[in-house]
């Protein structure tokens, strides 16, 4: 499942939930009660409190495994990776390879030749599975695992001028004639 | 009681200064009230270019009139409930009505300004001028827009400023220094005995926390707006673009949550006039706002967790900020507002309905944007309609909503001309299911890796913008129902009745 999917369905059981306690408070609203309200209150927001901090605290521990960045990278995945130049520019991407491969991790050094531009890798499936910025006068370096073959497309996601949206580029994972870089753009796409 | 707070009362109480006062808030609450109306007109127009129904209009138009949303939207967040609160406390410290009126005059100014920019400029940079995309437009603007942007940005940075900085100074005479204003004297003592001076209340802290990080961000963001200005007629000068992606989002973060903030406090203030309940100042909610402060400096940084050329260390800081700055949203002020709510036998007239919609909205905006906050989650949702989607929850589901309940309690009021409450109603419904509709559009194609700010959508996604702006058609009809009610409300008024609960009251008793 994407991971976006998986953030979606924690927005609606978390957004679900909040919208489900104001639509019942909103309902048991009518009724005059201050006494039992006044102690009770004290008593849910220590417990309310206590609750966010542990989900809060575990959400935080958790998420520090999923960080994109090359100190985590580099341990999650090991290896010799295929060191990929990007230069963003208004439109276009220039890369120095056409064809990426699906058994050792992708290192992508990006920067930019006029604005910044967002780097967002779409699998074939449609959904963005790595990104980063290409910034002017500065290199990002994205490391990723691409396990799946196919046509993937990259697409700048950061409002660069009016020609933003047609900003991409197709690239092929896998079938790469034996060895990364080998086929040609005609060939990519 | 003192000279000087004797003669702060007379002043407080002169028939003339009440009317300026009056008027001046009538003034900018319908200013502000048709801003929204055309603004959120801006954004149903843009989802029907992003559906494809205009052809090929969006090429042309769509980035101009994004930029004139954007920020139009962003300082109207911040003005409306800056208006809100100014009256608040005029009622309580001789706030210069002068001021108040050149900083009425300077925001309109700012309102030419931009559109001059946007829609005779064709500047098309969203309203973030992310550097150096301004000097870098591929021939769709020339850089002489970017000036009359640049200065109406700079308006709303000093309105704000202005008024926070008086705020403060008018709140220490008041209360005797800022620990006071803070209610730093609930940490030592849950029930701090009577002192004879004036003990501060909830809406003083969310104002006094929204001077303090606001002071230091309008001081960084006047920085880079003299570095862009020298650009403009220096080409040759040039910055690094991630420091002015710092100072533009340590500003432009700042920016639309102190609007939230003093959105908070005419919460503080309103609600309890309905819910006819205290609420009143804890030691936790004096906590939750200096938790807040600190928070609001570092947060910011998850605007920049896809800048790899970052230190990793800002990267985490911005995560364990962004979580902090959620506790006390969710425990002082959310938890806060619905526990006055619970059994209160509360009459739900339109304006509690708005304010307590506008909670939900940043409670729910909220946790979308709590997930995005998180880095390892932002990888994949960063820069896509997710992002509209949690900020409309939090600032057009919220915000506004808080803008609207004090529309509809302070109108009334200030004019003695009632508004219709069936209408009021129906309002509600349109903007809640619309509004609604809008936002979990904008998640949706979020989940869907729909990037943001693209004038054509992804193949095939074009009938999600198309539903999106269904649902702004709805707000549209609940704005154009209140429109046509203050119109009719100065056409054939009718006087509105002297409820008690209608009357603005002093600062909520102390604790």
């Amino acid at each position: 499942m994407p991971a976006q999917w998986m953030v979606g369905i924690a927005f609606v059981i978390l957004g679900g939930a909040l919208a489900a306690g104001f639509v019942w408070i909103a309902l048991d609203a009518r009724t005059e009660e201050w006494d039992g309200v006044y102690k009770r209150a004290g008593l849910l927001r220590r417990r309310w409190f206590v609750g966010l901090l542990a989900f809060a605290v575990v959400a935080f521990a958790v998420s520090m495994t999923w960080l994109p960045y090359q100190f985590v990278r580099a341990a999650q995945l090991p290896g010799q990776p295929l060191a990929v130049a990007v230069t963003g520019q208004q439109y276009a991407f220039n890369l120095d390879t056409q064809c990426l491969p699906t058994d050792k991790p992708v290192e992508f050094s990006v920067t930019s030749k006029d604005v910044t531009h967002g780097f967002a890798i779409y699998s074939p499936d449609g959904h963005i599975v790595g990104q980063t910025q290409a910034m002017p006068g500065y290199t990002n370096v994205l490391r990723v695992s691409l396990p799946t073959p196919g046509t993937y497309i990259l697409r700048c996601d950061e409002l660069c001028g009016p020609g933003h949206p047609f900003m991409q580029r197709q690239i092929t994972v896998g079938s790469c004639g034996g060895s990364a870089g080998a086929c040609g753009a005609s060939a990519c796409g | 009681m003192t000279t000087m707070q004797a003669t702060s009362e007379s002043v407080l109480r002169d028939p003339a200064r009440v009317r300026t006062v009056n008027r001046l808030t009538v003034l900018w609450v319908l200013t502000g009230f048709t801003l929204l109306l055309i603004l959120g007109l801006a954004g149903l127009l843009m989802r029907a270019m992003q559906s494809g129904i205009l052809g090929n209009a969006a090429l042309t138009w769509f980035y101009p009139i994004l930029t004139l949303h954007g920020i139009g939207m962003v300082a109207l967040v911040a003005l409306v409930p800056l208006a809100g609160c100014w009256y608040i406390f005029a009622q309580r410290v001789p706030m210069s009505t002068r001021l108040w009126a050149v900083c009425y005059g300077a925001t309109v100014l700012a309102v030419v300004l931009v559109l001059v920019s946007t829609l005779i400029g064709k500047f098309g940079t969203g309203w973030t001028f992310l550097y150096p995309l301004p000097y870098n437009s591929t021939g769709a603007w020339e850089v002489w827009s970017f000036v009359p942007f640049l200065l109406a940005v700079t308006i709303v940075v000093l309105v704000v400023l202005a008024i926070d900085i008086e705020f403060l100074w008018r709140g220490i005479r008041k209360y005797g220094s800022i620990g006071r204003m803070y209610g730093l004297e609930f940490l030592a003592d849950p029930h701090p005995a009577d002192d004879g001076r004036p003990r501060t209340d909830l809406a003083t802290i969310a104002m006094t926390t929204t001077a303090l990080t606001w002071i230091p961000a309008a001081l960084l963001g006047a920085v880079l707006v003299v570095l862009e200005l020298i650009q403009v007629f220096v080409p040759g000068f040039s910055i690094s673009a991630l420091l002015a992606k710092n100072l533009t989002f340590f500003a432009g973060h700042m920016l639309v949550n102190v609007g939230l903030y003093m959105a908070a406090a005419l919460l503080y203030v309103i609600l309890p006039v309905y819910a006819k309940r205290p609420w009143r100042v804890a030691r936790y909610v004096v906590i939750g706002w200096l938790a807040t402060t600190v928070a609001l400096w570092f947060a910011f940084y998850h605007h920049l967790y896809q800048d790899f050329a970052q230190p990793d260390a800002t990267q985490v800081i911005g995560q364990v900020f962004s979580y902090v700055s959620a506790f006390p949203a969710l425990l002082v002020t959310l938890f806060g507002g619905v526990m006055l709510v619970w059994r209160s036998g509360i009459r739900w007239s339109t304006a509690p309905i708005f304010l307590y919609m506008g909670m939900a909205g940043w409670a729910i905006g909220g946790t979308g944007a709590i997930l995005d906050s998180t880095a390892g989650i932002n990888q994949f949702m960063h820069n896509t309609l997710w992002v509209a989607g949690h900020f409309h929850g939090i600032m057009a589901m919220g915000v506004m909503m808080f803008f609207l309940g004090t529309l509809y309690y302070a109108y009334p009021v200030l004019t003695g001309r009632a508004l219709s409450e069936r209408i009021g109603h129906a309002a509600a419904a349109f903007i809640g299911v619309g509004g609604w509709t809008v936002v979990l559009v904008f998640f949706l194609s979020g989940v869907v890796s729909e990037p943001r700010r693209y004038a054509v959508q992804l193949p095939g996604t074009e009938w999600l913008a198309l539903v999106g702006m269904l649902g702004a058609v709805l707000v549209a009809i609940g704005g154009l129902l209140i429109a046509g009610d203050l119109i009719r409300s100065v056409r054939r008024p009718v006087s509105s009745p002297t409820e008690p609960e209608r009357q603005p009251g002093p600062a909520p008793a102390p604790a």
